[in-house]
């Protein structure tokens, strides 16, 4: 497999202060990895360093590009890191992830506009593309946002905590559309979130934000009873249901 | 209310105030959206003490305004973790030691108080033609930058994380935006005084947010909610011989009285 990112005994954290220590994996193409861990664990942190957003405290991190290009990535922001005070519309938000292919100077062209509007449809919005983005529903803003993420043609799309807040329904349509990104257009997806069942259903690799070593697994291998019960230190148990893979 | 302006003071008081109240209502819609309306209130105090030390100095005192603000711009723009003191915090230090250092300043000056006060804090009934000439060019400067550059000083200051993710200097936008603001807040100052153009940089704003749907409309109402108190204040300030800056001010405040109703009913 191709490998994309590589992390190279790497230290992140603000300051003098590290948060997180000695991370070494690497993500290849095609893979959809779930980073779990509880608040406070250092994920954003995590995903800030992997958009290069957070140069790393110690180490490496090795961006495998094809030459020439520049390895390009789609971001989902924490839905209540956007601010709603700006009178924007669904469609003002999604052409913003074309802005950084124009460069200063140049405004949007057509062509611009029209993978924008392609990008609101594929999320099932074109019809609020003039909606202001204030006055939508939490599951509807998150699709502007993943709108503006694809936007911008990214290999790897970053998601960071996407359902936070969703209801049941809302929460399953969102991951059935990421989860169709990743099959249907060859996307790498890397999903932060607290919740393990989010993680479970939908990613091939997992990797688990503790105390322990940070290591990249396969979901089938890494999400058992006996080890997420040795993670979390509480019985927990694992169940399929309606296809499901439900953790107790 | 032509006649009124044709006479040459009250011309070059609406030239000032129409240069000065445009840009500054333009910028007004960034500083409300950026929650930094008390920048602009520290910026203005840093100027007005850089004024202050240039006139006890004997040296050029838009020199010494322009060096105090982008102190001030240095000092606002770093985004440092606010969990020790929060931005605010700092904003309102700056100003306090700003206005204290200007007082100070003014105590220990030869120069007669009212006559430094004066040159402090402006007044728009005094401006004269080289006044509006560098309002003029600083109206073309930093109009020109927000043209040229729109996108990134809206993708920038709306989603700054986003903005650096997609390769934006974000860091570098805010401090670009912070300087054409503080270049307008030390010039203007002087032309204007403290009062219209703290008022300019929030009053229009406001107006301007709590009618608009999208954001270009903002700017437009912006402007229009700025240019109406100009006209109209300068003229009732001659007729019936009351303050310019406060009743320009008072006019801005009744507009947005009036912008109340008008979002409720379009909620409706």
């Amino acid at each position: 497999m191709e490998k994309l990112i590589e992390f190279k005994n790497v230290t992140l954290g603000y300051g003098r202060r590290a948060v997180l220590q000695y991370l070494n994996f690497s993500l290849e193409r095609g893979d959809f990895l779930g980073i779990v861990g509880p608040n406070g664990a250092g994920k954003t942190t995590l995903l800030r360093a992997i958009l290069g957003t957070l140069k790393p405290l110690a180490g490496n991190i090795v961006y495998h590009a094809k030459r020439h290009a520049v390895l390009r990535f789609g971001y989902v922001p924490q839905r209540q890191m956007v601010d709603e005070a700006y009178p924007l519309t669904a469609f003002d938000v999604v052409l913003m992830g074309r802005y950084g292919l124009l460069g200063p100077f140049r405004r949007p062209r057509r062509s611009d506009i029209e993978r924008s509007r392609e990008c609101l449809a594929h999320v099932g919005l074109d019809h609020l593309s003039s909606a202001p983005y204030r006055d939508l529903s939490g599951g509807q803003k998150q699709r502007v946002l993943l709108a503006r993420a694809l936007v911008a043609d990214p290999v790897v799309l970053v998601l960071d905590e996407p359902t936070t807040d969703l209801d049941l329904g809302a929460e399953k349509a969102i991951m059935q559309l990421i989860r169709h990104l990743h099959d249907e257009h060859s996307l790498t997806v890397i999903l932060v979130s607290h919740t393990l069942g989010v993680v479970v259903n939908y990613a091939n690799k997992i990797a688990f934000l503790d105390d322990s070593a940070f290591q990249i697994q396969d979901v089938k291998q890494a999400v058992t009873a006996e080890n997420l019960s040795k993670l979390y230190s509480i019985p927990v148990e694992v169940a399929e249901v309606a296809g499901q893979v439900v953790v107790v | 209310m032509l006649e009124v302006f044709r006479i040459p003071f009250m011309q070059h008081a609406l030239f000032a105030g129409l240069l000065i109240s445009v840009l500054c209502a333009f910028l007004a819609v960034f500083v409300v959206l950026k929650r930094i309306v008390f920048v602009g209130v520290a910026l203005a105090q840093m100027s007005s003490a850089g004024v202050a030390m240039a006139l006890l100095l004997g040296l050029s005192p838009t020199l010494l305004s322009l060096l105090f603000m982008l102190l001030g711009v240095a000092v606002f723009s770093i985004r440092s973790s606010e969990k020790k003191v929060p931005r605010e915090s700092i904003i309102g230090i700056a100003y306090a030691t700003a206005a204290a250092l200007g007082i100070l300043l003014v105590a220990r000056s030869a120069q007669g108080e009212s006559h430094m006060l004066n040159l402090l804090f402006g007044n728009i009934l005094a401006v004269t033609p080289g006044d509006i000439h560098l309002m003029a060019g600083t109206f073309i400067g930093v109009g020109l930058i927000h043209c040229l550059f729109h996108k990134e000083f809206v993708f920038s200051s709306f989603d700054p994380e986003m903005a650096e993710t997609l390769g934006m200097r974000a860091r570098i936008w805010e401090l670009i935006f912070y300087m054409t603001l503080g270049v307008t807040i030390a010039l203007a100052i002087r032309m204007a005084g403290m009062l219209l153009v703290f008022a300019f940089l929030v009053v229009p704003g406001v107006f301007g947010l709590m009618l608009a749907r999208a954001l270009k409309t903002a700017f437009v109402l912006a402007v229009i909610a700025a240019v109406i108190p100009v006209v109209l204040g300068l003229y009732m300030s001659f007729v019936l011989d009351l303050p310019s800056a406060a009743t320009i001010v008072a006019l801005s405040f009744l507009l947005v009285c009036l912008a109340v109703p008008m979002t409720r009913l379009r909620k409706s």
